[in-house]
């Protein structure tokens, strides 16, 4: 006995419009996108809202408290650290830095990995046995293991960082395009379209990649969650980010020994990272949920 | 079956051997003189570079390097850590019962409170119950883990002062090491305040190491309970008239729980990873300090034997998971 | 079937289905009667509600599906009442069921035996040795071949109708006085059909059983059942014993059922009837008759006011919902 759904009403909605109708219905991830959009747009605008310039010591206003305590100074919003700086403009402009980090990252697993995985799925024999172990080999060694070695060869800095994580976050769109590759080779369409004389890229870019956007925008979403927290677990190691760059994770790094006296030069920047991942992770399930035709709309 | 699993042993050849490989490479991209680095001396004479040259067999051809390299792998020689001027293999067996010892707790923890959470939110589909651990999750695993240490230190150690905040046990109690592992050999030694003090050390890095999995293990374990439920043979045990503890413990659980053995298999490297951050935040001394510890001070054999070894477990472990799950599933058996 | 017991009464029986506020009619005033060894064929598309039916029958309607009236009488008892826990002493012991696709009812990591002793252990106080003899009788009962090979093994490594025999003995294993059987035959291989169908048959006159046939497929129900209850876009439409109906269907779907089938494919016209445009969307409610759409003989009336079910004398027992039942001759009401 199957469920019964008023079908009439998604029936006159193209699949992109079902999609968005949707994700729209889930309240959650509609917060959780306009919680990124705000975030962005703080990012965006550091340089007007900050209040402060983020790298400048206000050396009478050490390790004030964020309003609204007592010992707290005006103009600075959510307090100060150790060399007197303000909390709220390095939180803002540590933004800029996720979040833009984030999206390079991604983007650079996401191009790479696609070829990468097309390739191998439309090769297939050595090609593919060879580009799988790869990536089982990568696979294998955690994470920010993986990225600190990279990073402990390349050198300490924000950018050899992005580029270890962006390295680390691959396998995983290689091993979903290619599943995703081989599983539509078989599909009428793909022998259709070759039959028209598509072969290779053109095939790839025009046939198939259309039709396979839907678990690759999932993960990159999930990957950017991840990416975010890599950048910042690598800054927290002193292996990313190096002081003063208000780099979230690297401002955890710093703060660490004022954990008694300054309480909150701590839990500040862990909570903008929390905010910023749970946000994306949150937007990642509706996205899923949202492109995944199973499941019941209403 | 048998196949299948002779199948699977066989995958793990090429696997350590392109973690070998990798590793292998990885010194000679190093910035800086492999040889010096390797031999941790700076500024040596012209003699001494060419013993070491030879010591190191840099001056053979690439391929006769790796083999070597490979070959004394399997010997159980991989190289000397250039600042305790002791064999990378024999400190890693020193340190690596600490990190399993946390790990295995923090699993423990993880799948006990984990799994009957996910089954809770699975039957108490969208009520308050469901929502609030589905929220609990996420949370979760969106954490940056060595934010959350630091936030417990905060609360348990310095504001209530309930919690010690490193080590993993007081310097007063002197416990011989028999096993590694400490709650074994406290035991061992008859001495149950140090016992306990070990437990008490363990109790905030395992929480902190279990938070992840715990997340995904309750999200994998909910995910999968409603599958199994809307499956026609759940129906039929209604039928029967079997009382639904009996239909959701017995019959839904059985199946749900086969994808979650496997996720649970696969954590491991999730939990190597949480230890490294989770060992340098608590002063664990296990092997997430040490190979962190080896890249700031530029350990070189260090950082390359530990790799290996960490990335060689993995492998270990999820060829173990996949084997298990063959066995587990009847489905995969015999065709 | 007069003089034998009633084991069923269902009376007045509506289910609902709500999701996200809206409620969606499923099932409407639901009558039925099952005496002991009487078989009751339902009959009806996909979605007209029969397996809703049945699954109301045994108290299994779960969220988002909701009870909204209705009686289901068990030797008298009122099931509905009871608490689960009650409920469930009945299940698989007084009233059992059989679903349409046998390889999925079953669990896949359970042995067959495993499975079918559980029944026993539900409903029984027999020891183990003892299980295990009546499980092995059983699997001869139901004439499965090479029982003590079959009880090891697993659902997935056995046929359709394998699976379906499994299924039976499960049912039957605890003696019940009432067997639903919801599409049996349908996911089956034509060749194992037939030897299920006549497995059921025999079953229920050595056992006397009460049994509720579900199908969409009249020639398999004009085998098996006595009485037939036609059923459409979730409520009751026609009423009657099966021979009285394939000699002549009142209500006009039925009648376009009948059209409908294979063997009365018309060699003169060269065509086969089928019926034209499908079953309102669930949800959809309509102001008179919810055949009318597609209703060949539809007046005006029939588009304004909702018939309900009649008694019709002349040609009893038989129930039409129908303003205009066909008879015989031409166009008289």
């Amino acid at each position: 006995m199957k469920e019964i759904s008023p079908s009439e009403i998604l029936a006159d909605l193209t699949p992109r419009q079902e999609v968005w109708y949707k994700l729209r219905a889930n309240r959650s991830a509609m917060t959780a996108l306009i919680v990124l959009l705000l975030l962005i747009a703080g990012a965006v605008l550091a340089p007007l809202i900050a209040t402060h310039d983020p790298f400048e010591q206000f050396t009478d206003t050490l390790l004030a408290p964020p309003y609204p305590a007592a010992e707290s100074r005006p103009g600075f919003l959510l307090g100060t650290d150790d060399l007197g700086r303000d909390m709220f403009s390095r939180l803002l402009y540590g933004a800029r830095y996720s979040l833009f980090l984030g999206f390079a990252i991604v983007v650079f697993s996401l191009v790479s990995g696609v070829m990468i995985g097309a390739v191998a799925g439309m090769k297939r024999g050595l090609t593919e046995t060879v580009i799988l172990r790869l990536m089982d080999i990568m696979l294998a060694v955690p994470a920010i293991l993986l990225a600190i070695v990279i990073v402990a060869i390349l050198g300490p800095s924000l950018a050899n960082a992005a580029l270890a994580v962006s390295i680390v976050l691959l396998p995983q769109f290689v091993r979903i395009t290619r599943a995703a590759v081989i599983s539509e080779m078989n599909q009428e369409y793909v022998l259709a379209s070759q039959l028209d004389g598509s072969k290779g890229r053109r095939l790839f870019f025009q046939a198939i990649l259309p039709n396979i956007s839907a678990p690759l925008i999932v993960l990159a979403t999930l990957s950017f969650s991840s990416a975010i927290l890599d950048i910042a677990a690598l800054g927290f190691l002193g292996l990313g980010a190096q002081p003063p760059t208000p780099e979230w994770g690297s401002l955890l790094s710093s703060s660490r020994e004022l954990i008694e006296v300054a309480p909150w030069t701590v839990t500040l920047p862990g909570l903008a990272i929390l905010i910023t991942v749970l946000a994306s992770n949150i937007l990642g399930d509706g996205l899923r949920d949202a492109l995944d035709p199973k499941v019941e709309v209403l | 079956m048998l196949q299948l699993l002779l199948r699977r042993l066989l995958l793990v050849v090429p696997g350590f051997l392109g973690v070998t490989a990798l590793t292998f490479f990885l010194i000679r991209l190093a910035p800086g003189d492999p040889i010096l680095l390797l031999a941790g001396e700076r500024g040596v004479s012209a003699e001494r570079y060419a013993e070491l040259q030879h010591q190191f067999g840099f001056d053979q051809p690439l391929l006769i390097q790796f083999t070597d390299y490979l070959w004394q792998v399997l010997n159980g020689n991989l190289g000397t850590s250039v600042v305790t001027q002791t064999p990378v293999l024999e400190e890693f067996g020193k340190l690596f019962p600490a990190t399993l010892e946390l790990a295995v707790i923090a699993m423990i923890f993880a799948t006990i409170i984990g799994i009957p959470a996910g089954v809770l939110a699975a039957v108490k589909r969208n009520t308050v119950i469901d929502h609030s651990i589905t929220a609990v999750s996420l949370v979760g695993y969106s954490m940056p883990i060595f934010w959350w240490a630091l936030l417990l230190i905060l609360l348990f150690s310095v504001n209530l002062g309930w919690m010690p905040v490193a080590g993993r046990i007081n310097f007063i109690y002197d416990i011989d090491r028999v096993t590694g592992f400490m709650l074994i050999d406290t035991l061992l030694a008859g001495d149950k305040d140090a016992f306990f003090d070990a437990l008490h050390h363990l109790v905030l890095p395992a929480i902190v190491l279990a938070t992840i999995p715990l997340a995904v293990i309750t999200r994998m374990t909910r995910s999968s309970m409603l599958e199994v439920l809307k499956q026609d043979y759940i129906r039929t045990a209604r039928a029967k008239g079997l009382s639904e503890f009996s239909v959701i413990f017995k019959h839904a659980l059985r199946n749900a729980l086969i994808p979650v053995i496997t996720v649970i298999g696969l954590q491991t490297s999730i939990l190597l990873t949480g230890a490294i951050l989770t060992e340098i935040i608590f002063s664990w001394p296990g092997i997430g300090k040490w190979i962190l510890e080896a890249v700031y001070r530029r350990d070189y054999p260090v950082v390359q034997g530990g790799v290996l070894l960490i990335a060689g477990l993995v492998i270990l472990v999820n060829t173990t998971v996949d084997l298990l799950y063959v066995v587990i599933n009847p489905v995969l058996r015999r065709r | 079937m007069s003089g034998e017991p009633v084991l069923l009464e269902v009376e007045d029986l509506s289910v609902d289905f709500e999701l996200r506020g809206v409620s969606v009619n499923a099932i409407q005033s639901i009558s039925l009667k099952v005496s002991a060894g009487e078989t009751v064929g339902i009959v009806g598309e996909s979605g007209s509600g029969k397996s809703v039916t049945s699954l109301a029958i045994m108290g299994l309607i779960k969220e988002p599906g909701f009870l909204r009236s209705g009686a289901v009488r068990i030797f008298g008892e009122d099931m509905l009442k009871l608490t689960s826990r009650q409920r469930r002493k009945h299940l698989g012991s007084v009233v059992s069921m059989i679903f349409q696709e046998p390889t999925e009812s079953l669990n896949p990591v359970f042995t067959i035996a495993q499975q079918i002793d559980e029944a026993f252990k539900a409903h029984g106080s027999m020891d183990r040795a003892q299980r295990k003899d009546r499980v092995l009788e059983l699997m001869k009962i139901v004439g499965m071949p090479e029982p003590e090979k079959v009880l090891r093994s697993w659902p997935h490594q056995l046929s359709g109708g394998m699976n379906q025999r499994v299924m039976i003995a499960m049912a039957i294993a605890c003696n019940p006085s009432l067997l639903i059987a919801d599409e049996p035959t349908t996911a089956v291989d034509v060749t194992v059909q037939q030897q299920i169908l006549l497995l059921l048959r025999r079953l229920q006159q050595e056992n006397n059983m009460g049994m509720i046939f579900i199908t969409h497929d009249l020639s398999v129900v004009s085998t098996m059942a006595d009485k037939i209850i036609v059923m459409y876009a979730g409520q009751v439409v026609e009423v009657c014993d099966t021979d009285d109906l394939f000699q002549l269907a009142l209500h006009p779907y039925t009648e376009a059922l009948l059209k409908s089938l294979p063997e009365n494919y018309s060699a003169l016209n060269k065509r086969m009837d089928s019926i034209k445009g499908t079953q309102p969307a669930a949800g959809e409610t309509l102001p008179g008759c919810r055949f009318q759409p597609r209703c060949n003989y539809a007046r005006e009336l029939c588009s304004q006011q909702k018939p309900v079910l009649n008694v019709i004398e002349e040609f009893s027992p038989r129930e039409v919902r129908c303003f205009y039942p066909l008879v015989s001759d031409s166009g008289t009401t």
